[in-house]
């Protein structure tokens, strides 16, 4: 007879307890959802906010860099230096990253540790350009108006903050 | 616990048998690839992407060897999950933790899919899953609710976006862009498919009337096989016209929770399953 109280209290409490998780859920996506559009997101809410392809992106962009070198100034690779991807492109390709100067600082600290010391300034350039239907974006007839926006100058060796305030010299 | 009791219907649990199985296939193919990324990532501060939105990096920040180890780590415990038993708790819990410290070490690399898994994990959680014979035994259906809830939210959150705040989604503009994004798009067949303006608006509008209606629909019973064979179709779509990684399959790993069990069950017994 205990057993059987015993069990029923866990399978009512197990039951319960669902029905309590359900309900904040409920309440925690809709709270997300309030900030779809919003342009600051509360850390809270990120986890929970779906917002997937939502706008319409009308241009290409690609982050280049180029390094004075003893010689003059010279175009750098940037994808064979920083070889890996988050799936869609390389992971230094992402607006979040480049728009946000605290990061740039990184990878540019981060370029000339692995230029092995050997440049001593690094400009890095955004270049945008118009996306025409049915033309890889890395071709010469897509890439025929190309508009180039400065990001960042960086003197190697200088000290640079971490994202999380970390000093690295 | 598969007794009734209180006023709870009992749904057919097989569901719940067919997705720890795909579960672990969608976290695997999450995992995995990033083992081959670690090289890259951790030698030096610069790439790990530690200003994300939850900064373990913050509290301690790993190096190369504790991040292989990390990866490895998450792939034991999906192995704990896979056989079930006592290990299947402690593998969801330690999968969760270890995940999150990868993660958030570098956090600006967290992806829809890596978010979808974590609700998904919280559901394994407290699903019947771990236990034997679940092709011929019932379950209460609030696991199953948890489940649907999420993909409901996924589902209408991002529908109502686009709905109300792209018109370019009615005329199959955001549809050619996307099909052309130089990171997002899927190759020869997306740019080709991009030239298609008629296509283009088809699948524009076919798109938001599957995730307004979808994230309503999923619930009710009637509709709810033709939603997800409408939803395995568009999920379909998205992995050949899209390069974003494993999501489609992560998405599609819930179904067969979604699946109305009913429907499911004649399913397995049509095809001799059960």
């Amino acid at each position: 007879m205990s057993d059987n109280n015993n069990s029923n209290f866990l399978t009512n409490f197990y039951l319960f307890s669902l029905n309590i998780i359900l309900a904040c859920l409920v309440i925690f996506f809709i709270s997300c959802f309030k900030y779809g559009t919003a342009s600051y997101i509360p850390k809270w809410a990120r986890i929970g906010l779906w917002r997937m392809f939502t706008y319409k992106t009308s241009n290409h962009s690609d982050l280049r860099a180029i390094a004075s070198f003893d010689d003059g100034w010279k175009e750098i690779n940037l994808r064979e230096l920083f070889p890996s991807k988050w799936d869609s492109g390389y992971r230094f390709q992402r607006a979040v990253f480049w728009r946000n100067k605290t990061r740039m600082r990184m990878l540019a600290a981060s370029t000339c540790v692995r230029l092995e010391g050997k440049a001593t300034e690094l400009k890095f350039y955004q270049d945008y350009w118009k996306i025409v239907p049915g033309i890889p974006a890395s071709s010469p007839e897509s890439k025929k108006n190309v508009k180039e926006k400065f990001n960042l100058h960086w003197y190697c060796g200088s000290p640079v903050y971490t994202p999380i305030g970390k000093l690295v010299k | 616990m598969t007794e009734q009791a209180n006023n709870n219907t009992l749904e057919y649990a097989g569901g719940w048998h067919i997705f720890k199985f795909t579960f672990v296939i969608a976290a695997f193919l999450c995992v995995f690839p990033r083992f081959f990324q670690i090289k890259d990532i951790f030698p030096d501060i610069g790439m790990r992407f530690v200003n994300g939105y939850y900064k373990f990096a913050g509290f301690y920040e790993i190096n190369t060897t504790e991040a292989y180890l990390l990866c490895i780590g998450i792939l034991i415990c999906l192995c704990c999950i896979l056989f079930g038993g006592k290990l299947f708790h402690a593998g969801i819990i330690v999968f969760l933790t270890l995940n999150y410290i990868y993660l958030t070490s570098e956090a600006l690399n967290i992806k829809a899919y890596d978010r979808i898994l974590f609700f998904m994990s919280i559901v394994l959680f407290v699903s019947p899953a771990y236990k034997k014979n679940l092709l011929t035994s019932n379950f209460y259906p609030h696991p199953r609710r948890l489940m649907l809830i999420i993909f409901s939210s996924i589902y209408l959150s991002t529908g109502i976006l686009k709905l109300l705040y792209e018109p370019t989604w009615f005329n199959g503009q955001a549809m050619v862009y996307h099909l052309n994004h130089q990171w997002h798009a899927g190759g020869i067949l997306a740019l080709k498919l991009s030239t298609y303006p008629m296509l283009c608006f088809f699948f524009g509008i076919t798109t938001i009337l599957f995730e307004v209606f979808a994230g309503v629909f999923i619930w009710l019973p009637k509709f709810n096989p033709y939603i997800l064979t409408v939803g395995f179709l568009f999920h379909l779509g998205i992995a050949i016209l899209m390069n974003v990684g494993p999501f489609s399959i992560v998405a599609l790993a819930a179904y067969p929770i979604l699946l109305e069990p009913r429907v499911l069950k004649n399913l397995l017994i049509k095809f001799k399953v059960i």
